[in-house]
């Protein structure tokens, strides 16, 4: 057992004891095994040195169309908690752990407002919201009028900016998401609930006994 | 065009958020999910109401003779006779609507089984209908968007999203 995870952490740095992340998330010992699985599939994938930099992270997201864009990279710096350029296992659990559905409310609202305030102001401003807005549009090569992209805008900012200071602050948010919870859907993945049928393999290098000493 | 600046009364907006939410780059499922090429997905944009934009997606499926089903703002696309090689092979195709603004909308079509030429076909057939100015007088629009229409198409190439993106697009 020592052995095993001696190796583990000469090859993976970074890798942390599942027993620790387990206690600190939502997953338990073996979904984090699982998540390991997942984790050294992704990290080795150009550059096998058990990190995962934004070119991986990229081609995990989108398999074979590999592009830059402002979601991922925006998904990336959050996940990459101590601004190093890569992820590791730590950070890739504890930033999934956002997303499992037993995860609570109130660290999806702190995780999507961080999400769409692009560029760590404190607050989600009105060009933030266009940017994201044409991003989408390129994505779905959906074609709006200027008009009424501002119109959309105009309305959401009516909505949500409650104090009309022309800038979405985090109490703001609160209530506009409880207003319209299915904005919050994105911060969600039911797969997390299902990882150890996704990741199976774990079983046969399982190095805890579910029993802990 | 002031006056469309104002914010309108209608409901019929999308909020900002909802919309960006439905950007698939946002959606970590990639991560989870093994390269399938039995989902497919793709967006097409509908200069249309959305009670046009159904009228568009039947018509797309009647050229194929496929046989729809509507659920509420989804239609199922079922293969119809005349395609005798798709009847014994199971077939998941959809097509949902979603109102962006009151003569806006995305439809959605998404396949997860079944043969992906009808789906190829069908995204085809749907985007053709779709870019043709509507030759259905549609009912009467109110004035914001009837000024709306004509300003986007003088000013076409200036519109905001993507006219720098070199990929160019075919939907209206």
């Amino acid at each position: 057992m020592g052995c095993f995870s001696s190796t583990q952490r000469i090859q993976f740095p970074g890798y942390e004891n599942p027993v620790a992340l387990a206690s600190e998330t939502a997953f338990s010992v073996s979904e984090v095994e699982a998540l390991f699985e997942l984790y050294k599939s992704i990290s080795g994938s150009v550059i096998d040195d058990g990190l995962i930099n934004k070119e991986e992270f990229q081609l995990a997201l989108f398999k074979n169309q590999k592009k830059e864009n402002l979601f991922a990279n925006r998904i990336f710096d959050l996940f990459d908690v101590k601004k190093k350029g890569f992820i590791d296992f730590g950070d890739f659990v504890r930033s999934l752990n956002v997303f499992h559905p037993n995860a609570p409310l109130e660290e999806k609202i702190d995780y999507s407002f961080k999400l769409y305030d692009l560029d760590g102001t404190g607050f989600i401003e009105r060009h933030e919201v266009k940017q994201m807005l044409i991003a989408l549009l390129c994505e779905s090569q959906m074609k709006l009028a200027d008009e009424t992209v501002e119109i959309i805008l105009d309305k959401t900012f009516m909505e949500a900016d409650a104090d009309q200071d022309g800038k979405i602050d985090r109490s703001e948010w609160q209530n506009f998401v409880s207003k319209y919870p299915s904005l919050l859907k994105i911060m969600t993945l039911p797969y997390l609930r299902d990882i150890t049928t996704t990741f199976p393999s774990f079983v046969f290098n399982s190095e805890v006994d579910e029993i802990a000493t | 065009m002031d006056a469309e600046r104002t914010v309108p009364t209608s409901s019929n907006f999308i909020n900002a958020f909802q919309l960006i939410a439905m950007n698939n780059d946002l959606d970590l499922s990639g991560l989870f999910e093994e390269e399938d090429d039995n989902i497919q997905k793709t967006k097409l944009g509908s200069k249309n109401t959305i009670s046009d934009t159904f009228k568009k997606i039947e018509a797309a499926a009647n050229d194929l003779s496929l046989s729809i089903q509507r659920q509420n703002n989804k239609i199922k696309i079922h293969p119809g006779r005349s395609f005798a090689r798709c009847s014994r092979s199971h077939s998941n195709l959809s097509a949902e609507v979603i109102e962006v603004a009151p003569a806006h909308c995305v439809v959605e079509i998404c396949k997860s089984a079944g043969e992906l030429s009808v789906y190829k076909e069908f995204c085809k057939s749907l985007s053709s209908l779709l870019t043709e100015k509507s030759s259905i007088a549609s009912v009467a629009p109110d004035a914001a968007d009837l000024s709306d229409e004509s300003q986007e198409t003088a000013s076409s190439e200036e519109e905001v999203n993507g006219s720098k993106d070199p990929r160019g697009y075919s939907s209206s």
